[in-house]
């Protein structure tokens, strides 16, 4: 801020300066001229008169007063008819320095002008002496009075330029800095702002401050709601999965508690085989159900081997065919037959799960599509069911969630497990047109051994 | 009614013989834009003491003065010596000389710049020599019979002759150093260096002549007889008057005094002697 004030003034300083001494130049040159010419024309009569009648008290004062009347005429020298010199105002009685003829006109030697005029009929010469250096000196006298009065107002200027800077901008930066520096998480900040700080400068910090008072308060009641929702959905979870759990663990109990009601009821009627079996079947159930609940939360194990994207693509397609049969064509699709290391078993699973999930959704057709992507594997399955619904999206993959009649609604969210275990992901992908479409990337470990 | 008549006719006649308009014509002794004022008071002193009005000419130069004297259109003139010389017999008569150092002479003064290398008449030779009038005694008869009494003139004697009209303007010269030397009257040297010590310190004398007798104040022909004893008087007893006394210190002057008869011999043989060998 400060060099900007310096630079404009040094700028229109030097504009200055060059204006004031090609203006003078020019103005000096003309003056010089036209007062030379004047002073011959005032002293030439007397002076032509004063040579005739050999008067040179008269030529000598004519010319020492206009050498004391002009500042830049140095010398006037008085010549006779021959050239020989009379007299001159600095009685050198010599023709100046360096000239060798008296010839009217103008003459230049250095720093000095000679203007030589011929006087009435040739009866004598007159020579000015012209000090140039006179000139130069008024023109740098100028140029310094002019730089003078540049360096005042560059003086003039700084003072309020420093003011700004310490009453303005210092705090400005002082207080840009410390906003900066607050976080978040440093909310409210308090800032601190030097000693000579403008009450403009000191408001706004105030302002700043209130303002990250207001937002702490802000964020703070977001992050309370958004623990309050996070609890909520934790509940409803909790709910949910305690009401699908209970479901599947009440309707099998229901049906042992009936016929045992039934047996207990008669005491001829005794349970048949069937019924017996009825019975285990839904304890079977109620186990298996547990079962599949506890190994939500147990850690998953993998046994990685040597498989194929080939031998993935035929065991899936085998068991399709034997497990589907009519109900959905399988098309699996892949690019390179690439080498893997993982749990195929696990892998199965999953693809199994989606298979099955389609042919309930109502789909005749599934198109797998098997990619291998850096160190994943990437397999993409879209079917033409009947999809899913963007308000089931959400909770897709929790536990005991399920659009089916029948369903225990564990099944996406062991998969996802399963994925997430191997290295990879489950996802979701909404389609525009009918069906839905799931994508299952599992790391491929074969990729690793290499660079390893 | 006839003693009234007689009455009037003798005032008129006296007013007459007293209360005519005199002139008193000074020529450039001192320059004249020097002695202006000095000379109205010395005029305006003669005027009151003899009870008539009378006025001052400054005259540029002695050749005029002189015309104006042989013609009566002046009074009483203060003119150089040498003037006088030139006047023709019967047209003027001597009233008084000025007494300078207790002498009614003056001389004339050879003089050059004190920082230059001129020291005597001899080194004038060839260099620019100044003289104030072709009337004056001191300002140019003695240089040229110093220089004739050289066997030459002036104008061949010194490289250049210029005529300044005043023994002033002639010491301004050579005190400035435009011109080598000049010859000049000793009662307006002394005045002037009196005035003014400074242009004592730039100025020398390197020649001076023998006493001539200092320039006089002369009656024309238009002055009778009364008059010219009257004014005589005055003049006379200027010294003894307490204002007379002081306008004749200004003027650097003691007193008046009447010349002898063979005062003026001395420059009237000088004047011989150049003419004679001018004619050669």
């Amino acid at each position: 801020m400060l060099l900007l004030v310096l630079g404009f003034g040094v700028v229109t300083m030097m504009f200055d300066i060059t204006i004031v001494a090609t203006a003078q130049n020019r103005f000096i040159d003309q003056t010089i001229e036209e007062t030379v010419a004047n002073q011959h024309v005032a002293i030439a009569h007397p002076m032509t008169e004063a040579l005739v009648y050999d008067d040179i008290y008269t030529s000598y004062t004519l010319a020492e007063t206009v050498t004391k009347n002009i500042p830049f005429i140095s010398n006037v020298i008085i010549l006779d008819a021959k050239k020989n010199v009379v007299t001159d105002s600095l009685v050198t009685r010599s023709l100046p320095e360096g000239m060798t003829t008296v010839a009217e006109g103008r003459q230049r030697t250095g720093s000095t002008d000679y203007f030589t005029f011929p006087l009435e009929q040739k009866l004598g010469w007159v020579i000015f002496v012209v000090d140039l250096n006179w000139k130069r000196e008024t023109i740098l006298s100028q140029i310094f009075q002019t730089v003078g009065v540049h360096l005042l107002f560059v003086i003039l200027l700084i003072i309020p330029g420093i003011i700004l800077a310490v009453y303005v901008t210092k705090p400005l930066s002082v207080l840009t800095e410390q906003l900066s520096n607050a976080t978040l998480e440093k909310l409210p900040f308090t800032l601190e702002l030097p000693e000579h700080t403008t009450t403009e400068v000191r408001k706004l910090a105030e302002t700043l401050t209130a303002m990250a008072e207001r937002l702490k308060q802000a964020t703070d009641q977001l992050t309370e709601q958004e623990k309050q929702m996070a609890r909520e959905e934790k509940l409803a979870s909790i709910g949910m999965m305690a009401a699908g759990l209970a479901h599947e663990i009440r309707n099998p109990l229901m049906t042992i508690n009936m016929l045992i009601h039934s047996a207990k009821q008669s005491f001829d009627v005794t349970l048949t085989e069937k019924d017996l079996a009825v019975m285990m079947h839904a304890s079977d159930r109620v186990v298996s159900t547990l079962n599949d609940f506890l190994s939500l939360t147990r850690p998953i194990e993998q046994k990685p081997s040597v498989t194929s994207v080939q031998r993935i693509r035929n065991m899936l397609s085998g068991w399709a065919a034997s497990t589907l049969e009519d109900k959905m064509q399988l098309h699996v699709q892949y690019d390179e037959d690439t080498t893997l290391i993982l749990d195929e078993g696990r892998v199965m699973q999953v693809a199994h799960n989606l298979l099955i999930n389609s042919a309930d959704a109502g789909a005749t057709e599934c198109v797998l599509t098997i990619e291998t992507q850096n160190d994943m594997l990437v397999m993409t399955f879209a079917d033409n069911g009947k999809g899913v619904h963007p308000a089931d999206a959400a909770q897709l993959f929790r536990p005991f969630f399920t659009t089916k009649a029948h369903g225990t609604g564990l099944g996406l969210s062991m998969s996802e497990l399963i994925a997430q275990a191997l290295g990879g992901s489950l996802t979701f992908v909404q389609q525009d047109t009918r069906g839905a479409q799931f994508v299952l990337s599992v790391r491929n470990l074969y990729e690793k051994d290499l660079d390893s | 009614m006839r003693l009234i008549l007689v009455l009037l006719l003798s005032l008129l006649t006296t007013s007459a013989t007293y209360s005519r308009q005199m002139t008193h014509g000074v020529s450039s002794i001192l320059s004249p834009g020097e002695s202006y004022a000095l000379y109205e008071e010395f005029t305006e002193y003669i005027s009151r003491k003899l009870g008539t009005p009378m006025d001052t000419i400054h005259k540029g130069n002695y050749a005029e003065m002189n015309r104006l004297i042989e013609s009566g259109n002046v009074d009483i003139a203060s003119i150089c010596t040498g003037a006088l010389l030139h006047l023709p017999e019967g047209s003027f008569r001597v009233l008084a000389v000025p007494v300078v150092d207790g002498r009614a002479g003056y001389r004339s003064y050879i003089i050059t710049n004190a920082k230059s290398n001129v020291r005597t008449f001899t080194d004038l030779k060839g260099r620019l020599f100044a003289m104030t009038d072709r009337l004056s005694n001191t300002g140019y008869l003695y240089p040229t019979w110093l220089v004739t009494k050289k066997g030459q003139k002036p104008e061949q004697y010194f490289g250049k002759v210029s005529y300044t009209g005043s023994h002033d303007k002639s010491i301004t010269l050579v005190s400035k150093g435009v011109v080598d030397g000049a010859a000049v009257d000793s009662i307006v040297f002394n005045a002037s260096v009196r005035l003014n010590k400074e242009l004592g310190k730039t100025v020398r004398v390197v020649e001076q002549s023998p006493e001539f007798v200092s320039p006089p104040i002369v009656a024309s022909e238009r002055v009778n007889a009364e008059e010219f004893r009257k004014t005589r008087q005055v003049l006379l007893s200027m010294h003894k008057d307490p204002e007379g006394k002081r306008i004749l210190g200004k003027m650097g002057i003691e007193q008046f005094a009447v010349p002898d008869a063979e005062a003026f011999a001395l420059v009237r043989s000088m004047k011989r002697f150049v003419d004679e060998n001018a004619k050669k």
